[in-house]
């Protein structure tokens, strides 16, 4: 499987809204793709600023190589120079897709209820696979094949 | 040399405004009320404290807890971060975070009922730039209410946001 990985630098960087702005910028999304990702703005920001999306990525998965990304802090952010936020060679939210944000157990009912009608947005707690999310992600994605991401990585 | 300075100052303003925005949210939740509402309002929030932090105008960000059933006196508690802009006058750039500050505010002031609300308030210097989605206000009074100071709970560069709590006495 294609993996596409980018790293945005964060705080101090960027503020968490501006940060989820880029990574919106990044993944090319346009019209009703973008005024979904724009109507959760508020609990991305929230679980960018708790840097939850330091080492477990954001993914999307969709049509073409899946995409994760991952958000810098600190020095990292500081330090970043821009190479590693080379925009996207396809669009992940065209067609079918769905967007996974990490969360720990303790934000996770406020953010699940945050994206409750951000059709193709879910929230997977901290250490669960994005595939585990994307097989929950209902009708829009139910005649699609459901890929064991984790299992590929690891063969 | 001067571009050096303005990094390490826009990098203390991000820093500072971002973890005060967090650490409330932190004491919304951990104060037993929902977050949702300012979950929804983060944007505005941030560019507010932000541009207000980075002209020097906030003075401190204010977090009201009140009661809307009380019609004869709905305040319940308050939480002030406030700025002060030579906390470091000789500020490295480093950028810290206390989230023990944040944790001991929250123990000793307890939870509130969930039927209790809340708002954010930014009190700043006269003449500061507008931003949208802020209005003006006018704070409840704190009659009646002792200040607890905690301590300082995030730094960068020659800021410090300092946290201080609001009982009934």
């Amino acid at each position: 499987m294609t993996v596409h990985a980018r790293r945005i630098a964060s705080v101090p960087r960027r503020g968490p809204i501006d940060t989820w702005r880029s990574i919106c910028n990044l993944l090319g999304a346009e019209a009703d793709a973008r005024a979904e990702l724009d109507g959760i703005a508020g609990i991305a920001a929230v679980l960018i600023a708790e840097e939850y999306t330091r080492d477990e990525p954001i993914t999307v998965s969709g049509i073409g190589p899946q995409v994760r990304i991952y958000t810098l802090h600190g020095d990292q952010a500081i330090d970043a120079d821009g190479s590693e936020e080379l925009p996207l060679s396809h669009a992940p939210t065209a067609g079918s897709w769905v967007l996974s944000l990490p969360c720990a157990e303790d934000d996770f009912d406020d953010a699940e209820a945050a994206v409750a009608a951000a059709l193709h947005v879910k929230v997977r707690a901290l250490g669960q696979t994005a595939s585990a999310t994307k097989a929950a992600a209902g009708a829009s994605l139910a005649r699609r094949p459901l890929i064991d991401l984790a299992a590929m990585e690891r063969s | 040399m001067t571009s050096v300075v303005v990094n390490v100052h826009t990098h203390a303003v991000t820093h500072v405004a971002s973890n005060v925005l967090r650490s409330i949210r932190q004491i919304i939740k951990g104060c037993g009320l929902s977050t949702a509402k300012m979950v929804d309002q983060w944007a505005v929030l941030e560019a507010g404290v932000a541009t207000w932090l980075e002209s020097g105008d906030l003075e401190a960000l204010i977090l009201e807890v009140y009661d809307p059933s009380d019609r004869v006196d709905d305040r319940r508690g308050r939480f002030d971060f406030t700025i002060d802009y030579a906390y470091y006058r000789d500020g490295d750039g480093e950028l810290w975070l206390d989230p023990e500050t944040v944790r001991r505010t929250i123990l000793k002031n307890g939870s509130y009922p969930s039927a209790c609300d809340y708002r954010l308030v930014a009190t700043t210097q006269p003449g500061r730039p507008n931003v949208e989605g802020w209005s003006t206000t006018t704070l409840r009074s704190t009659a009646d209410f002792e200040r607890h100071t905690v301590g300082t709970a995030v730094g960068g560069g020659s800021l410090g946001a300092s946290l201080a709590y609001y009982r009934r006495s």
